[in-house]
C-alpha cells in the first residue's frame, strides 16, 4: 500500500534471562517474529494479556531495547538499522506516550520543559521557537498554556497524561506509539484521553500503534487490530472484521472475559473461561503456543505450530482449525 | 490525594490560569529541613565550628605550639581548658587543630563521593559487563581493611596531608559507588528515563542531566556521613601516630596525650569532644537532609 | 432486607488531621451490608472507598481519624470497642482482601503456614489441623496440587495463584464478611474471570458476605447486588445493582455509566464508534470542596441551588436513593 507509514517484519525480540539449572543461557522469547504495517493516519491496536510481548514491541519500535531479528521501516527509514546520530535524525518522526504518567514525567522538569525536552535534545527550532511550541501543544492537548510553568507533582493523573501527550506531540511526529496511555487513569479521565487521542488523530493525521490490555478501549480507538499471545500474534484483522468474526479460541476467551455493566448478575459464570495462565516465555511449548490452555486443542496443535493464514479482507488467524471451530460466544454466531 | 491545581482539562478549551505559583522541589526540600529542630541545630552547630577553627585562633591569640603555662595543668587553672604534657594550651590547639582535622575531613570526603559517584554511576547506567567489571573492582576496595590499608599507605609514603587524604579517600568510595550503581539502576528504569531517550536523548545526557540528579538525594545523605566518617577516621590515623606530626590536630593532640588520660583527662576529652560534637553536627545534618528529601515523609504532590 | 443487617455503617466521618486542620476524607457515609450479599462500591481513585474499608477494620493509617458516626457489626458499634475485640473480628468475622497479591503476602513464609497461622490465632486449633484446613482452604480455591503446594512460597506463584492464595486465607476462619479492595486490578482479564467465579462459588458455598471495591462498573454488573457510588468522599448513590445501573439516578453515576468503553461485538462492531461521552473537569482536591453538591461544577443538570446546598438522601425507588436535587423517581421500564 502506497499509504503505509510503519512496516514491521519478522520482529523478534529475545532477552538474555541468565543461566538455564541444566546449563546454557535462558532466553526470553519476548517478541517471536510478528509482522504487520500501519497505514498513515490510522490507528494499530495490539491486544494481549501480561507478558505477551505487547510492550515489547512498542519498545522495539522506539528503539528502546535491542532488536534480535527482523526489520522496522518508517516510510523509507529503515529504522531498525540505525545507530546513534541518524537514528536521532529520524526521531522527531515517531514519539512514544507511556503507561503510568506518574513515573514517565521528570518530576525535577516544569512542564514547559518537559514538552521541550525533545526539541532540545533533537535541535529543532530556537529557544522561543521551542518555547512557542510547548505552549501550542499545551493547548492542543486542553490544558492552560501558562501550565507550563508548573511541576509535574501539581498536576492530576490524567493532566499529567495530557502533558505526556503534548510532549509526544512537540517534534510534530508521523506516528506515536501509546503503551497502554490509560490503564493508570480513572474511567472519567480516561474517556477524555481517549477522545484526545481520537481528536489528536483527526486533526494532524497522526497514526498510532496502540497497546493496550483493555478490548473495548482498542475497539473504540484502532482500525485495525492484533491479537498477541506469548510473543506471537495470533489473529489480526479490521476492527470491525475482528469484533464481528473473531476466529482464533484465545481472541474469543479474551472476548468472553470481557465486563459489561449492562451484563446480567452472573454473566461471566455462564461463559466459557479460560482456565490458567500463559506459560513462560522462555520456554515456550513446540506446537500452539495456546495449546496448553485451549479447550479446541488436539494432539496435532501441541506438536505443529499454526502459521498466519488469511480469510480475506486482511483477517488472519493462527490456528490450524480457524474457521471451522463454533465461537463460544453467541453474538459472534448469530454475525457469521 | 489528588493533585493541586483546578487548572483544569476538558478535551474542549481552557479555562482561567493556574494560581498557585510553581513551587521548586528544592525549595520545598529547604523549607521542610529548616523546619526540622535538630537539624536546624547541627546547622548552627556546625557553623559555630566553622566560625571557631577559621576565626578562632586570631581571636584567641594563643600559639598553640608554644609552651605557656604549667604542664598538665587543669582547666581554669591558668588557661581556659588546661595543657598538655608540655605545657602547651589545649584550646588553641583545638582551635588550630580543627583547621586540618576538617580540611582532610573535607577534602577526603569529596575525592571518596567523587570516585564513589563516577564508578557507580557508569556501572549502573551502562550495566552488563561494565558494571560486572566495575563492581569487582569495587569489592576488592570493599573487602580490603581499609584502617590497615590507609596505614600501610601512610607508612610507606611518609605521613603528609597528602597521603592521608588520599589513604582515607581511596578505601571509602565503595559504599558511595554501589549505592550510586543502585539508584542509577532505579531511576533508569523509570518511565521518564524511557521518555528521554525516545526523545533522542543521548548516554551523557541521560546519565548527568536525567539520571542523576534524581539519584543525589541519598547520596547527599550519605556524603554527610562519609564527612564524619572521614574526620573520624583521621582522627583515629594521628592518634596512631600516622598523621602528619607537623600538622596539629584533633586526632594528633589525643594521640600524644594518650598516656596521660588517667592523669590529666582534659588533655584527651577536649578534643575528644570537638570531633564528637563535629561529627554530631554533621549526622544531624545528614539526617535533616533525608528526612526533607524522603519523599514519604513528604505529602504527595 | 429487614432486621439488622450484617454490617451497617450509620453517618461515618472520617477526618484527616494536617497542619491546616482538619480535612474531611469521608464524610457522613451510609451503608448496609446485609448477610450473604455483595455490596459493591464504586468510585474514581481518591472518592473515598477504600478509606471506608479501612475505617470499618478500624485499620486508619496514622493522622486518620473516625470523628463521626458508627459501625456497626450486628448491631454493635465497633468505633469504639477495645483493640483486643477488634482483633478478634478481624480475621475472624471480617476479612480482607488486598489489590497486590505480590505484597500482600510474606516472602518469608510458605502459603501453608500462612493460612494455618491465621487459622491457629483465631480459631484455636492445634498445628495438625490448622495445616489440615490450609489444604482444605488451597483445594476450596481450586489450586491444583495442594497439597505440594502448600509448602510453596508466595513467589513460586503466579498473580492469578497468589490472589487465590489470598482468598484462601481470607475464607480460612469462615468469616462472614471478604472486603475486597480492587481484588483483580492487578491481574489479566482471562485470570480476573476466574477469580469472579471463584469468588461467587465460594459466596454460594459458604454464604459470606462480600464488599467489593473497585472502579470497575462492569465487575460491579457481575458480582453485585447492592452498590454504593462514591464521590469525593461522599456517598452519592446506593441502592439494589439492577436498579442503579440499569436507572441511574445520580448525574455522576449516570456520567460513570456512559464513559465506560464497551466492546461490542457482532453487528454492532461494523458500526463507527459512538463517541464515548466524558465528565468534563476533575475531582474537587481534598480540603477545597465545593460548599454544595460536590459534583456540581462538573454536573450538566447543576443549578445554583447545587451549588450552593449539600443535597440529601433522596428516596428515588425501592432501596434506592440518590444524594442529588435532580434525582427522578425511578421509572420502571
Amino acid at each position: 500500500m502506497s499509504d503505509e507509514l510503519l512496516r514491521v517484519n519478522g520482529l523478534k525480540v529475545h532477552f538474555d534471562a541468565g543461566r538455564a539449572p541444566g546449563g546454557g543461557r535462558r532466553t526470553v522469547h519476548a517478541v517471536d517474529g510478528v509482522d504487520f504495517s500501519v497505514r498513515k493516519g490510522t490507528s494499530y491496536g495490539i491486544v494481549g494479556e501480561s507478558g505477551s510481548g505487547k510492550s515489547t514491541i512498542a519498545q522495539a519500535i522506539m528503539r528502546l531495547v535491542p532488536i534480535t531479528e527482523g526489520s522496522i521501516f518508517l516510510k523509507e527509514h529503515q529504522i531498525s538499522g540505525l545507530e546513534g546520530q541518524s537514528l536521532r535524525a529520524v526521531r522527531d518522526r515517531f514519539q512514544m506516550v507511556f503507561q503510568d504518567p506518574f513515573s514517565s514525567l521528570n518530576p525535577r522538569k516544569k512542564a514547559r520543559a518537559a514538552i521541550r525536552e525533545p526539541l532540545d535534545l533533537l535541535g529543532i527550532g530556537d529557544e522561543k521557537g521551542r518555547d512557542k511550541v510547548a505552549e501550542d501543544m499545551l493547548a492542543a492537548v486542553g490544558l492552560h498554556r501558562e501550565a507550563g510553568r508548573l511541576f509535574p507533582h501539581q498536576f492530576s493523573g490524567g493532566q499529567r497524561q495530557r502533558l505526556c501527550i503534548a510532549r509526544a506531540l512537540a517534534s510534530r511526529p508521523e506516528l506515536i506509539v501509546c503503551d497502554e496511555p490509560v490503564s493508570a487513569l480513572d474511567v472519567a479521565i480516561q474517556a477524555q484521553i481517549l477522545n484526545l487521542l481520537r481528536q489528536l488523530q483527526a486533526e494532524m493525521g497522526l497514526s498510532y500503534v496502540f497497546i493496550s490490555h483493555d478490548l473495548a478501549v482498542v475497539q473504540y480507538v484502532c482500525d485495525e487490530v492484533a491479537v498477541m499471545y506469548l510473543g506471537e500474534f495470533v489473529e489480526k484483522a479490521p476492527a470491525a472484521k475482528l469484533f464481528s468474526s473473531a476466529m482464533h479460541p484465545y481472541t474469543w476467551s479474551l472476548m468472553s472475559a470481557a465486563l459489561s455493566p449492562e451484563a446480567e448478575r452472573g454473566t461471566l459464570a455462564k461463559r466459557p473461561l479460560l482456565g490458567g495462565e500463559p506459560p513462560s516465555p522462555t520456554a515456550p511449548p513446540p506446537g500452539c503456543r495456546f495449546a496448553a490452555r485451549c479447550p479446541f486443542a488436539t494432539e496435532r496443535c501441541r506438536a505443529e505450530k499454526p502459521a498466519l493464514r488469511g480469510f480475506g479482507e486482511g483477517h488472519r488467524v493462527a490456528c490450524h482449525y480457524a474457521g471451522e471451530l463454533e465461537p463460544p460466544i453467541p453474538e459472534l454466531r448469530r454475525a457469521a | 490525594m489528588m493533585s493541586s491545581e483546578p487548572m483544569q482539562a476538558t478535551a474542549a478549551p481552557v479555562e482561567a490560569a493556574p494560581a498557585a505559583k510553581p513551587d521548586h522541589p528544592m525549595r520545598e526540600t529547604l523549607k521542610i529541613f529548616l523546619k526540622n529542630r535538630s537539624a536546624a541545630g547541627g546547622l548552627i552547630l556546625l557553623g559555630l565550628i566553622l566560625f571557631a577553627t577559621i576565626f578562632g585562633p586570631a581571636i584567641y591569640g594563643v600559639d598553640p605550639y608554644e609552651m605557656v603555662w604549667m604542664p598538665l595543668s587543669p582547666p581554669g587553672d591558668g588557661t581556659p581548658l588546661g595543657t598538655d604534657y608540655i605545657g602547651r594550651d589545649i584550646l588553641a590547639g583545638i582551635l588550630v587543630g580543627g583547621r586540618v582535622t576538617l580540611i582532610v575531613g573535607a577534602v577526603s570526603a569529596v575525592m571518596t563521593i567523587v570516585i564513589g559517584l563516577v564508578v557507580g554511576s557508569f556501572a549502573g547506567f551502562f550495566g552488563g559487563r561494565v558494571d560486572a567489571a566495575l563492581m569487582k573492582f569495587t569489592e576488592f576496595f570493599q573487602v580490603l581493611p581499609s584502617l590497615l590499608l590507609a596505614m600501610v599507605m601512610v607508612t610507606i609514603f611518609s605521613p603528609s596531608l597528602g597521603t592521608i587524604i588520599f589513604a582515607i579517600g581511596i578505601v571509602g568510595w565503595a559504599q558511595i559507588a554501589r549505592l550510586t550503581r543502585a539508584e542509577f539502576m532505579r531511576i533508569a528504569s523509570l518511565e521518564y528515563v524511557k521518555a528521554a531517550r525516545a526523545a533522542g536523548a543521548r548516554d551523557g545526557y541521560l546519565m548527568f542531566r536525567v539520571i542523576l540528579p534524581g539519584s543525589l538525594p541519598p547520596i547527599v545523605v550519605a556524603s554527610a556521613l562519609v564527612t564524619g566518617a572521614s574526620i573520624l577516621f583521621e582522627a583515629g590515623l594521628s592518634f596512631l601516630g600516622l598523621g602528619d606530626p607537623n600538622q596539629l590536630s584533633w586526632g594528633l593532640i589525643i594521640g600524644q596525650n594518650q598516656n596521660y588520660l588517667m592523669d590529666a583527662w582534659w588533655t584527651v576529652t577536649c578534643p575528644g569532644i570537638a570531633i564528637f560534637l563535629t561529627v554530631l553536627a554533621i549526622s544531624l545534618i545528614g539526617d535533616g537532609i533525608n528526612d526533607a528529601l524522603n519523599p514519604r515523609a513528604r505529602k504527595r504532590g | 432486607m429487614t432486621g439488622t443487617p450484617f454490617l451497617e455503617v450509620r453517618n461515618l466521618t472520617v477526618e484527616m488531621k494536617g497542619e491546616s486542620g482538619a480535612i474531611r476524607v469521608l464524610d457522613d457515609v451510609s451503608l448496609r451490608i446485609e448477610r450473604g450479599r455483595t455490596m459493591g462500591i464504586v468510585g474514581e481513585s481518591g472518592c473515598g472507598k477504600s478509606m471506608t474499608a479501612l475505617a470499618i477494620m478500624r485499620l486508619l493509617p496514622p493522622g486518620f481519624e473516625i470523628t463521626a458516626g458508627q459501625v456497626l457489626v450486628e448491631g454493635e458499634d465497633i468505633t469504639r470497642v477495645p483493640e483486643a475485640r477488634m482483633r478478634a473480628l478481624r480475621g475472624n468475622d471480617i476479612s480482607m482482601i488486598f489489590q497486590e497479591p505480590m505484597t500482600s503476602l510474606n516472602p518469608v513464609f510458605t502459603v501453608g503456614d500462612q493460612i494455618a497461622e491465621a487459622v491457629k490465632q483465631h480459631q484455636g486449633l492445634d498445628a495438625g489441623a490448622a495445616e489440615q484446613r490450609a489444604i482444605e482452604m488451597l483445594k476450596a480455591v481450586q489450586i491444583p496440587g495442594a497439597e505440594a503446594r502448600l509448602h510453596a512460597y508466595p513467589h513460586e506463584f503466579s498473580g492469578g495463584m497468589r490472589q487465590r492464595v489470598m482468598i484462601a486465607m481470607a475464607l480460612a476462619c469462615q468469616p462472614r464478611l471478604i472486603i475486597a479492595d480492587e481484588p483483580t486490578t492487578a491481574l489479566d482479564v482471562t485470570v480476573q474471570a476466574q477469580i469472579f467465579a471463584l469468588m461467587r462459588e465460594l459466596q454460594q458455598e459458604t454464604g459470606t458476605a462480600i464488599m467489593l471495591i473497585t472502579h470497575d462498573l462492569g465487575a460491579v454488573a457481575e458480582l453485585a447486588d447492592d452498590v454504593a457510588v462514591f464521590y469525593a468522599g461522599k456517598r452519592i448513590e446506593s441502592g439494589p445493582a439492577g436498579a442503579i445501573l440499569r436507572h441511574a439516578a445520580h448525574p455522576y453515576t449516570s456520567g460513570l455509566m456512559s464513559c465506560t468503553p464497551r466492546l461490542r461485538l457482532s453487528a454492532a462492531a461494523r458500526d463507527g464508534a459512538a463517541v464515548l461521552r466524558e465528565i468534563p473537569g476533575m475531582v474537587p482536591q481534598l480540603g477545597r470542596m465545593p460548599q454544595g453538591c460536590r459534583f456540581a461544577p462538573r454536573c450538566p443538570l447543576a443549578d445554583d441551588r447545587c451549588r450552593s446546598v449539600m443535597p440529601p438522601d433522596v428516596e428515588v425507588g425501592p432501596a434506592h436513593a440518590a444524594a442529588c436535587w435532580k434525582a427522578e423517581t425511578e421509572v420502571m421500564a
